[in-house]
């Protein structure tokens, strides 16, 4: 049930994905191998957009590199959950490691009561969300360019975004750190995305963790 | 040919990224404070994805962000709030922008 919602949600980002990588000017083949190569919306669409731009190699890999700096840190928070799972798991599984399933495992991680529930929950999961992730970006990227301009699907990924984080929320801490991350996020405009990502995360982070201290003394 | 192979790489570096602490597996951990801020900073982390979608879709500036797609992430919102689930407030989120685009906004 899950991974039906969250396909549904996915759909007009992919669609999206789909529709503005077909304006880079980059063949539809290399940039449908994204998918699978790289298999997440923000560097599919930033390795598109600069090897269309004629970016250099390692300022491609460096771009990429600091655009997924957080799956870095998904790795890190769900080290304990997935960690436990058996060697195969470990070295295979992360690569359906994205925004979404992270935040969905997260949610119901207290429900799941064994290490192979978690790991079916994430395979079943993370693969539905693969094997339907990869004809979606492919029907956006040959019909997208049809839609008329007020159909825009721009809009899915911070819809996206927003539909995991707000249920997600359920205590004062998480709410600080998503408050100082946003506004951390207005006020680094200059940075590269990915840095500007990580000190969102540190900023709201600190910023939690320093709100629970208040309050303790309090 | 140098296409193919630059996005190779990125993909390995990409798994290397997810797999860097799940793949060690258990038997470490990080200090409590690290523990702390790693499990608070997620959210900043989703909240910044969010807010730095929606700020690029003006020039860059906050005074820039089209309404339409304010009130559609106050629409998405809610309906995150009223439903708990993904698909409804994508369709709430999306649909409302539609709207009020073709409504001039």
């Amino acid at each position: 049930m899950d991974a039906i919602q969250l396909i549904a949600g996915l759909t007009p980002l992919g669609l999206a994905l789909g529709a503005a990588m077909a304006d880079t000017g980059v063949s539809a083949p290399a940039s449908l191998s994204t998918s699978v190569l790289l298999f997440g919306a923000s560097a599919q669409l930033v390795a598109v957009s600069l090897l269309g731009a004629g970016a250099g190699v390692l300022s491609t890999l460096a771009t990429i590199t600091a655009v997924n700096t957080r799956l870095f840190v998904y790795s890190a928070v769900l080290r304990n959950t997935l960690g436990l799972q058996p060697r195969w798991f470990r070295w295979a599984g992360p690569y359906l490691l994205v925004d979404p399933l992270f935040a969905i495992v997260k949610v119901r991680e207290p429900e799941l009561p064994d290490v192979e529930s978690v790991r079916t929950y994430y395979l079943v999961t993370g693969l539905a969300l693969w094997f339907a992730w990869q004809p979606i970006v492919a029907l956006g990227l040959f019909a997208g360019p049809l839609l008329p301009d007020g159909l825009s699907m721009e809009f899915a990924g911070p819809a996206l975004f927003l539909t995991m984080l707000i249920p997600a929320i359920r205590t004062v801490a998480a709410f600080t750190a998503a408050t100082a991350g946003a506004v951390t996020m207005i006020l680094l405009p200059e940075l590269p995305a990915g840095f500007a990502l990580l000190a969102a995360g540190l900023a709201g982070a600190a910023a939690a963790s320093l709100g629970a201290r208040w309050r303790t003394l309090r | 040919m140098t296409e193919f192979a630059t996005l190779i790489a990125a993909g390995v570096i990409t798994w290397a990224l997810r797999a860097s602490f799940i793949s060690v597996g258990p038997g470490w951990q990080f200090p409590p404070l690290v523990e702390e801020l790693l499990n608070n900073g997620r959210f900043a982390i989703i909240a910044a994805l969010a807010t730095s979608a929606i700020v690029a879709s003006g020039d860059g500036s906050l005074l820039d962000i089209p309404a339409a797609w304010l009130i559609g992430g106050a629409v998405a919102t809610a309906a995150a709030l009223s439903f708990r689930n993904i698909a409804w407030p994508m369709v709430a989120g999306i649909g409302a922008v539609w709207v009020l685009s073709f409504a001039g906004l």
